[in-house]
């Protein structure tokens, strides 16, 4: 049986030096040698030329194979926008749990943050003129620590149930319109207030029916 | 090796943000609300028992409150941590520009430090020391775990016949 790829020791010998042995000289240079041209093919590249980095210049490659823009994270598979019918607002999402993440997280930065100023500005009032510099940063620290995360907190758990409440919906009657959201800040703002009574569970229900179906109209307008 | 799973820097932080503190929040209520239902007195009564066996005494409104109280508080140490990891995480990112696992190492080390730094330098650098070696242990099972799946599709030597490998 002949071994196709040339496993035997006597064939790799006797095959191997056969280029050597024949007077084309195996040299790059190929200025003195062109007499003899009609031997070597005229067009093969020399080994130099055909390893030097320009042989891999991205932007020869076929133009569809789209190399020379680099990797692109929105082209991912990954990153495909939510197809829910009535999703498509101003905002890109991906789907329930980016509205999440991203409406969550700004939510509680932006209530830490004003919160935190708030703070700021209180610790600055509380403590005496002629207080020492320790003990002011002390008072700032301390109202800022306080207002800060109690602000970023009430607001993210806002955020969370809206967009948990929304999702649902929206999963339920697979398609987004303004009465999910409205409907979805209803029943935040009842459930935020649910131990308090009835006139605050209506109060802020209506205030968060009101401010969803704004930023409802909002994100849609624009 | 860059992490295309993740959104690009700048973005991906208010990301981690409302993502840890959801968590946070959802863990919380759930640990608070067993909690607060096993921390409060059930006085058993008759009437109790016939209108709902599942709700007894004090039960369902300690869980509540211990809810309340507590699960946006959870929430908000998960959600800084994970926000001030997140920032410290771009940072190392844009000053080492190149992406490995001593770039979370170095964020849960800053991180452990920035938020335990009212307590005075030596809690600080416990804390940091203490986060840093969270991060390296995690991002060790990491690639531990990735390599132990990856195994399975490990490129193998053909068996030949006779043993003669290709191209000898």
């Amino acid at each position: 049986m002949v071994w196709p790829f040339g496993g035997s020791k006597n064939d790799t010998e006797s095959s191997a030096p056969a280029p050597v042995t024949s007077n084309e000289p195996l040299v790059v240079d190929r200025a003195p040698t062109t007499s003899d041209s009609s031997a070597a093919p005229s067009g093969s590249p020399e080994l130099p030329t055909f390893l030097s980095s320009e042989a891999f210049d991205v932007s020869k490659l076929h133009p569809l194979a789209g190399l020379d823009k680099g990797l692109e994270a929105l082209d991912l598979e990954d990153d495909a926008l939510s197809d829910l019918p009535g999703s498509k607002g101003f905002l890109p999402s991906r789907g329930w749990s980016d509205d999440l993440c991203y409406g969550s997280g700004t939510m509680y930065m932006g209530g830490l943050a004003l919160g935190g100023a708030y703070g700021f500005a209180e610790g600055l009032r509380q403590s005496p003129a002629n207080a020492p510099a320790k003990l002011k940063l002390n008072s700032v620290l301390n109202a800022v620590t306080r207002r800060g995360p109690y602000l970023g907190n009430s607001a993210g758990i806002l955020a969370i149930s809206y967009n948990v409440f929304n999702g649902l919906f929206d999963a339920y009657r697979s398609y987004h319109d303004a009465y999910n959201s409205v409907g979805a800040g209803i029943i935040t703002g009842i459930l935020f207030r649910s131990t308090k009574g009835i006139k605050p569970m209506a109060i802020s229900g209506a205030l968060m029916g009101t401010a969803a179906g704004v930023w409802s109209y909002l994100t849609s307008a624009i | 090796m860059a992490d295309h799973t993740r959104d690009p820097c700048p973005i991906v932080i208010v990301n981690d943000f409302g993502g840890a503190f959801s968590m946070g929040v959802i863990g919380g209520t759930i640990w608070h609300g067993i909690k607060g239902f096993r921390n409060s007195p059930s006085q058993l009564t008759l009437p109790e028992i016939a209108n709902c066996a599942f709700i007894q005494g004090e039960r369902r409104s300690g869980a509540i409150a211990a809810i309340r109280s507590r699960a946006p508080v959870v929430g908000g140490n998960f959600g800084s941590w994970g926000g001030v990891f997140s920032i410290f995480d771009c940072a190392i990112k844009g000053i080492r520009r190149k992406e490995d696992p001593f770039n979370p190492i170095l964020a849960g080390f800053c991180t452990g430090g920035a938020l335990a730094m009212r307590g005075g330098f030596k809690h600080a650098r416990n804390s940091a020391i203490t986060c840093g070696c969270l991060l390296a242990v995690f991002e060790g099972v990491g690639i531990a775990m990735s390599s132990y799946m990856s195994r399975a599709s490990k490129p193998q030597l053909p068996d030949m016949e006779g043993g003669v490998p290709l191209a000898a």
